[in-house]
């Protein structure tokens, strides 16, 4: 069994909106990418996928429209809003500085 | 904007509650489905196995479905929402309930809010002109002439103007009646003669041409031909010239003079009053001004920002000291004599002149009865809540908390006090259209009255009040003490248990006694004062008299004996008529001179001798006609002569004062000018000013209530008109005609306006009225508070019955099982009626005794309305709280007998 990290609230934010950087995707295509992106590493319980999706489009970060999906079959897209796109990269910017930080003081001797 | 999209999603999440639901559900469905498909495709496992397996990784879906709602951010409004459906749901269950209780509180809203409406236009709001709050009128008293409250001279006027700084603009104005000539013949018509500065403070604009202007001021007084300018009023524009746009630049005929129209005002405008049909250009000049002389002018002006009345009485105190000197009359003997004081008012307590004081009374009897009304609900809030008991004892086992009961008790209050709050809205307009049609014509600014924005807001605030208070209420009585066990077994509340309950509806009843005690004791003493002062003998019968109101333009005046003495015969010619009299102003109209006199042997007597005597010329037969008694001398009877030159009558009050060592027949008077000397007339053939004959009283009529019904019969002189004339310096240019006739006295009217005209069609007809109408107008304002209060009081009554008995049949209902057992064990049926009887009482008393001192307390708010009643009348107070002791005594009667004859086996058996 792949080892599983557990996730902060604020982190998978951030990766939900880096996920949807890629293009736009609906909840379950969200959580596979997330998946596969980080080899297995990271698992998104769908408990906290939904929820999350619903928290950032109450923040305006995301939106949300029906679609029709190439297979023909009905899916609700999620995709990046202005807000979002410019909130992702004050999230990414805040996440490098934080595990650098965090990384130098483990790595002291 | 975040703020915005937030509330949007909240609007939506709200209105479109079950298709988001569709949507989460269906976006669950689908990600279980791809799920269960990709580990088909990535186990190969068997359908149903990856189904499971995708539904157990999922979780449990109710939780994520909670969380999204929960991430909507309505779930408190939601649950509200669905409290207010439930009770809803119940309510039209218990119609009964939902009725009464709908139009009980509608009744007492739409009173309330119809009554604050009309506070609210003509209390409350500002007049309508610029910065109305700074508006003043200046008076003067002027205790040395015996004048309480007069207006300002020409001198005092141009004095105050010209150093006065604290008051901007002072304007002022006289008022008369004059004679507009017209081809129908002539009109009485109502004038105003006042400068341009009156417009301009108070921002009037005109609709048609213009406001006259000092520019427009070019010709002399002594130029009869000179054609003034004049503005018409906007109504008497339309009625008497139909709306022609052309009228700008027409000329009239005004008393003979010519008079220029120069604009037309506005529709709404009507300063000093609504009645005001012309206003005449006039310019106070300083030459003929005097400091003394008369006091005729209205002034009013604008304070300026920042000063009080009081700092603007006190200047113009000062001012008027300097006043010495300035004119001829103004010498320190004169002022020392005159004590002339400024008195300075706000023009709106002017205008209201007391109607503030009648109308926060009706408020206030109208919010005693909202919160009679809102006890009577509010019971049936206490007695529907036990009914509830078993459901609430239910909710509270499953799981409620106090919150979720409150919500749903909140629920029902604010449905049921929305609903007669609304209904209240909807009475109120028609309310409003009835108090307007009621109340006396006295009452200032009623053309404004309107329903708008303000009522909806006091009366939603009512609502929200009535939701609070019902809904505390309702609380109060069950999250304190419901105990679970006994009440779900027993279904309904056991024997004894309920104290709480009955004494929140025993408080209930007792506040409704108390606030219906309070309303009843003003309505019984405002009934009283009317009782008092329609029962008072105004000094003449006014049954069967018809009055003509008659108008002499000034080329007849030299006629004007030979005139009215014909026309006085020709009414005594109507086929119907027994008798026929005149006198130049009729009591309780408000009109007619007054000037000083003095008896001639009583020369110097001290004290008041001078003060101002009503002044009257009277058509020989008014007393017989008015069946004013005659007590000493002769009446002038049609066709009497006396033996006296110049012989006139005076009241009883009059003869009182000048002549008290003494009979008044023969003794003699004379007439003073406003500077205390006997009047003088300029004689052409020994060209020096000759003092005018004395009058000699020939006779004494009892005193006529002139001024108003309330004030003592006054001081009065009459002067005949006969040949040879009585008094040559003053001509009548009024008289009103009194007919009396054992038929309808309007039935003559047509009669009499024919009398006038052909007699002469100069002559203008300002008013034909029936006496009674007249004296019916001097009562109106007292009538229209007793009769307003009776049916409150009345209102009142009924609920405060209704509850006293619903309490009472209540408590009987509730108490079968232990009455029961009371008969069981022996209790005779008067004993048992005795308890139930005991109980009303206890409640009633308790609620009259605090009823009472509201009421004393309320009622000494009413003397100043009250008319020979005292404030604290002990037969009234008595009175009102015999009245509910009765009440409450029949009330409890039924259920009283209905307990007595309780069959105690079927009572019991019942529990």
């Amino acid at each position: 069994m792949t080892p599983r990290a557990e996730l902060l609230q604020g982190t998978l934010d951030l990766l939900i909106l880096k996920t949807l950087v890629l293009g736009p995707l609906h909840g379950w295509g969200i959580g596979k990418r997330i998946e596969r992106l980080s080899d297995d590493v990271l698992s998104i319980g769908q408990g906290s996928l939904y929820p999350a999706l619903y928290r950032l489009e109450d923040r305006g970060l995301v939106r949300s429209e029906w679609a029709v999906s190439e297979e023909g079959r009905r899916v609700k897209l999620y995709s990046l809003t202005a807000a979002g796109r410019r909130s992702f990269a004050a999230e990414q910017a805040s996440w490098r500085l934080l595990s650098n930080a965090v990384e130098q003081v483990l790595n002291a001797t | 904007m975040l703020i915005v999209h937030r509330l949007r999603r909240r609007l939506r999440a709200l209105l479109h509650r079950a298709e988001l639901e569709r949507e989460m559900q269906e976006e669950m469905r689908l990600h279980l489905e791809e799920e269960t498909e990709f580990l088909m495709r990535t186990r190969g496992v068997s359908r149903s196995e990856a189904s499971r397996l995708a539904h157990v990784s999922f979780g449990g879906v109710a939780r994520y479905e909670e969380h999204g709602r929960d991430t909507r951010g309505v779930r408190g409004l939601e649950e509200f929402v669905r409290d207010v459906r439930l009770s809803l749901r119940l309510l039209v269950r218990s119609r009964v309930f939902a009725v009464v209780a709908v139009l009980t509180l509608a009744l007492g809203i739409g009173a309330l809010s119809a009554t604050f409406t009309v506070v609210n236009s003509v209390v409350l709001q500002p007049l309508p002109y610029p910065a109305a709050e700074r508006l003043v009128m200046v008076r003067h008293a002027a205790p040395g002439l015996g004048l309480e409250e007069t207006g300002l001279s020409s001198g005092t006027y141009i004095h105050y103007r010209s150093h006065g700084t604290l008051i901007e603009d002072l304007a002022v104005y006289t008022e008369t009646t004059l004679n507009l000539a017209g081809e129908d013949g002539a009109e009485r018509i109502h004038v105003t003669r006042a400068g341009p500065e009156l417009f301009r403070l108070l921002g009037v604009q005109p609709v048609l041409g213009r406001v006259y202007e000092e520019a427009d001021w070019t010709g002399s007084e002594m130029d009869l031909n000179w054609t003034i300018s004049i503005l018409l009023a906007h109504d008497f524009w339309q009625q008497r010239f139909g709306g022609d746009s052309t009228i700008v630049g027409r000329v009239l005929d005004i008393n003979d003079s010519p008079r220029q129209v120069v604009g037309v005002l506005p529709p709404g405008f009507g300063f000093p009053r609504r009645e005001t049909q012309v206003w005449v250009m006039n310019m106070v000049s300083g030459d003929r001004a005097s400091f003394a002389r008369s006091f005729e002018y209205s002034a009013i002006g604008r304070l300026r920002p920042g000063a009080s009345v009081s700092d603007a009485q006190a200047e113009y105190e000062r001012i008027l000291s300097s006043i010495e000197g300035v004119y001829g009359d103004a010498t320190p003997s004169r002022m020392a004599e005159v004590q002339l004081a400024p008195v300075i008012l706000p023009l709106k307590e002017v205008v209201l002149g007391g109607a503030d004081r009648v109308l926060w009374t009706i408020f206030g009897s109208m919010l005693l009865l909202l919160l009679v009304a809102c006890a009577n609900v509010g019971n049936l809030f206490a007695v529907r809540g036990e009914n509830r008991a078993r459901e609430v004892a239910i909710r509270t086992s499953l799981g409620a908390g106090r919150l979720a009961l409150a919500r749903l008790f909140v629920a029902e209050s604010l449905i049921v006090s929305v609903a007669g709050a609304a209904l209240g809205l909807v009475l109120a307009r028609y309310a409003i259209g009835l108090l307007v049609a009621l109340s006396p014509v006295q009452l200032p600014r009623l053309e404004t009255v309107r329903l708008d924005a303000s009522t909806v807001v006091f009366t939603a605030a009512i609502a929200i009040l009535a939701t609070s208070l019902f809904g505390l209420l309702s609380l109060l009585r069950h999250v304190r003490r419901v105990q679970l066990g006994p009440v779900l077994r027993a279904g309904r509340c056991a024997v004894g248990a309920g104290h709480s309950h009955r004494r929140m509806q025993d408080a209930m009843v007792a506040a409704q006694v108390a606030f219906t005690v309070a309303l009843l004791i003003g309505t019984a003493l405002m009934l009283r004062s009317y009782t008092r002062l329609v029962g008072v003998d105004p000094g003449f019968t006014a049954a069967g008299v018809l009055t003509v109101h008659v108008g002499l333009p000034y080329r007849l005046a030299g006629r004007h004996r030979e005139l009215y003495q014909d026309v006085a015969e020709r009414m005594r010619g109507i086929p119907g008529v027994t008798s026929v009299g005149g006198v130049s102003a009729l009591p309780l109209t408000g009109g007619g001179a007054e000037h000083p006199l003095r008896a001639t042997d009583l020369a110097g007597r001290g004290g008041h001798a001078d003060q101002p005597v009503a002044f009257r010329f009277i058509a020989p037969g008014y007393f017989q006609t008015m069946r004013t008694p005659l007590l000493a001398g002769s009446g002038f009877r049609p066709g009497e002569t006396s033996e006296y030159r110049y012989p006139v009558i005076i009241s009883e009050t009059l003869a009182r004062r000048l002549f008290s060592d003494g009979p008044a027949v023969g003794r003699q008077l004379v007439r003073l000018n406003p500077d205390g000397e006997p009047v003088a007339m300029f004689d052409r053939t020994t060209r020096t000013r000759v003092p005018l004959p004395p009058y000699t009283v020939a006779g004494v009529v009892a005193a006529i209530r002139d001024e108003s019904l309330q004030a003592q019969g006054g001081e009065a002189i009459y002067i005949p008109i006969i040949e040879p004339s009585v008094e040559r310096s003053i001509v009548p240019t009024e008289m009103t005609f009194t007919l009396r006739s054992a038929r309808p006295p309007l039935e003559l009217a047509a009669a009499a306006r024919r009398a006038v005209f052909d007699t002469d069609p100069a002559l203008s007809i300002a008013g034909i009225r029936a006496m009674e109408d007249i004296v019916a107008d001097a009562t109106a304002r007292e009538r229209f508070l007793a009769g307003l209060l009776l049916t409150a009081g009345a209102a009142s009554l009924l609920l405060g019955t209704v509850g006293i008995y619903g309490t009472a049949a209540y408590t009987v209902r509730r108490r079968t099982p232990e009455i029961g057992m009371r008969v069981a064990l022996g209790a005779s049926p008067r004993t048992v009626m005795g308890m139930v009887l005991r109980e009303s009482l206890t409640v009633v008393l308790l609620g009259s005794a605090v009823g009472l001192a509201l009421g004393l307390a309320g009622s000494r708010l009413l003397s100043s309305l009250l008319f020979d009643v005292s404030a604290t009348d002990p037969v009234v107070m008595a009175g009102v709280t015999a009245l509910l002791i009765i009440v409450a005594l029949c009330a409890s009667l039924a259920p009283a007998r209905r307990a007595a004859r309780t069959d105690p086996t079927s009572a019991l058996r019942a529990e």
